[in-house]
């Protein structure tokens, strides 16, 4: 054995945590462009109504327009206005992608929301319109205003006034795409330690889990055998195909989920794929979680790669 | 280093006139060119030499100026950073055309104080005359940017034709408050005097209510009581910036009043609900 093999031996040998083999892996994610809007309304009911609402629909790029989540809840001495609110996040593939996406999500349902007010919720010199665009609705009775250096539009509505920013920040360093693969004996528990990963990559600041609840069952390749589809299910991971097609998974695997995380910076992407991994070596052996791994493209797609084994 | 402190030598009879001189003039010291800076009103042509002694005194980048009584025009006119301090009362035109920094009067202060003024801040800690943050004559708009607070009460015309800018009143103001009013905000804690609004176009005039004998305008249109969430980001705005000069009286809850009606109509007087 040459001192070469040896090392290669050595390097691939599993990564095994709390019983739950690592893979040595790599997700790859894409630089996308990013915004942050800060909702509020007169209880954290309503701003979380509103927050909820406005990202609906936004899981992903392919088929959403942008990817949007909610960032964390904020208390009112967080917000400009002294209410409960939200700061939720929203990425795209380019600042002229998003400005439309920010216009309708924010028109159809902030504007619409009982008792909401809209801010900026990222501060970079790029800036994507809010009540610039948005204040017409205000058919020339809205009024601007300025108040510590931002300039607000007041623009009528049935329940009184709603409030909104100018414009927000629109960063072209966001990262999208980070991704975790937790692989497990069954559905119900690699469903409840993927829930804990989202739960606690919800804490780190400035990332999203934009998929239901943070977590996606339908993992995709590139590409289809059918023309007009850019994606579809990924056979690899399907662990009811594991004996019929050329699988990723052994036999123990009964169920797969997916957590996507997008962040407006890489390293913020890195934090919350730190997050979710830690949460599942501590808790996924009890609920059956057996592998982790990650998705990826070989690389050749994606600048960003984030390596598994450089987590733990 | 310290800062520069001007203290008045003997009282002089006529008014003196300082709009000449910047804070940033008189931060360079007592240099021949200063002292012989004509600072009279009348044919005698006074120097400031003749009128003050300058020295160093005060915090680094500060200027000091104790009037000793002397009536002092135009001072802290065109302004555009540091500090300056005015221990006694200030005449007219005090901070006129400023642009950035910060005045402090530790008296009263003349007509026209800030007017046409585009940054910084103006603090008097007792009254004020008229036009405080109004139009200089042959100008098109009043104040365009920063703050006014006045501890005392504001004479008449407060904020004439103010576009952006806010004036804070701890007292009252006189009458016609925000006359002609393009835009920004005065908020009379003692209330507001008669015709206040008049003409105006757009802006906020937020009152603790009205003067004895002062009542709505008939062109402005009552809109009943809102919660309106704007007084909330200005109260902590305003808190965040200004400290103890905030305003004391920061309702969200008010009576809404439109107008002029007789103009656009896009302004506004808020009340008490």
């Amino acid at each position: 054995m040459t001192a070469q093999t040896e090392t290669a031996l050595q390097a691939a040998a599993p990564i095994v945590r709390n019983g739950i083999t690592i893979d040595d892996t790599f997700a790859e994610a894409f630089g996308m462009s990013a915004t942050g809007l800060v909702i509020t309304a007169d209880s954290a009911k309503w701003a979380r109504q509103c927050a909820v609402t406005m990202t609906g629909f936004g899981t992903s790029v392919i088929g959403c327009g942008a990817e949007c989540g909610i960032d964390r809840e904020l208390s009112p001495d967080e917000t400009p206005d002294g209410r409960p609110g939200f700061r939720v996040l929203m990425f795209g593939f380019s600042p002229d992608a998003l400005t439309p996406q920010v216009m309708n999500r924010v028109g159809q349902c902030v504007l619409t929301s009982p008792g909401s007010a809209c801010f900026a919720g990222v501060e970079a010199p790029m800036r994507i319109g809010l009540g610039a665009t948005l204040r017409r609705f205000g058919d020339g009775h809205q009024t601007a205003r300025r108040s510590g250096g931002k300039r607000y539009w007041r623009i009528p509505v049935m329940d009184g006034e709603f409030v909104c920013e100018h414009d927000t920040g629109c960063t072209t360093d966001a990262v999208g795409g980070g991704n975790l693969l937790i692989c497990g004996r069954d559905r119900p528990g690699v469903l409840a330690a993927t829930e804990l990963a989202v739960e606690a990559i919800a804490k780190v600041p400035d990332v999203i889990t934009p998929f239901p609840g943070g977590i996606v069952r339908s993992g995709s390749k590139v590409g289809s055998k059918y023309a007009g589809m850019f994606a579809s299910s990924n056979e690899a991971f399907g662990p009811t195909l594991k004996g019929a097609v050329r699988s990723e998974l052994t036999a123990d695997i009964a169920s797969v989920l997916e957590i996507v995380i997008d962040g407006l910076t890489a390293a913020a992407v890195a934090d919350g794929m730190r997050a979710g991994l830690a949460a599942v070596i501590a808790e996924g052996g009890r609920h059956g979680v057996t592998r982790v791994s990650a998705g990826n493209y070989g690389g050749k797609l994606g600048p960003h790669h984030y390596h598994l084994k450089d987590l733990i | 280093m310290a800062g520069i402190l001007l203290t008045a030598k003997t009282r002089v009879a006529e008014r003196l006139d300082f709009s000449g001189l910047t804070p940033a003039d008189l931060a360079r010291g007592a240099t021949n060119e200063l002292s012989a800076h004509v600072v009279g009103t009348t044919r005698h042509a006074l120097r400031l030499a003749d009128v003050f002694d300058v020295r160093s005194g005060g915090a680094d980048g500060d200027v000091m100026v104790e009037t000793g009584g002397a009536l002092i025009d135009g001072l802290g006119a065109s302004m555009t950073g540091g500090r300056l301090i005015i221990t006694g009362d200030a005449g007219e035109r005090v901070g006129v055309g400023m642009k950035g920094g910060r005045i402090e009067v530790r008296g009263r202060a003349g007509g026209h104080a800030g007017a046409g003024m585009s940054g910084g801040l103006i603090h008097i800690a007792g009254d004020c005359g008229d036009c405080a943050g109004g139009l200089i004559a042959g100008k098109r708009f009043g104040m365009t940017g920063g703050t006014i607070s006045i501890d005392g009460s504001a004479a008449t015309r407060t904020g004439e034709k103010m576009r952006r800018g806010t004036i804070l009143v701890r007292g009252a103001t006189g009458a016609m408050a925000g006359v002609r009013m393009l835009g920004g905000t005065i908020v009379a804690e003692g209330g507001v005097g008669p015709d206040a609004g008049r003409l105006m176009r757009r802006g906020t005039i937020l009152a603790s209510g009205l003067a004895r004998g002062a009542g709505i305008p008939a062109t402005f249109a009552d809109c009943g009581v809102h919660d309106l969430v704007i007084l909330r980001i200005m109260a902590r705005d305003w808190t965040r910036e200004l400290g103890p000069l905030a305003p004391r009286f920061t309702p969200h809850v008010v009576r809404r009043y439109a107008g002029d009606l007789a103009t656009i109509g896009k302004g506004e007087l808020l009340l008490p609900a």
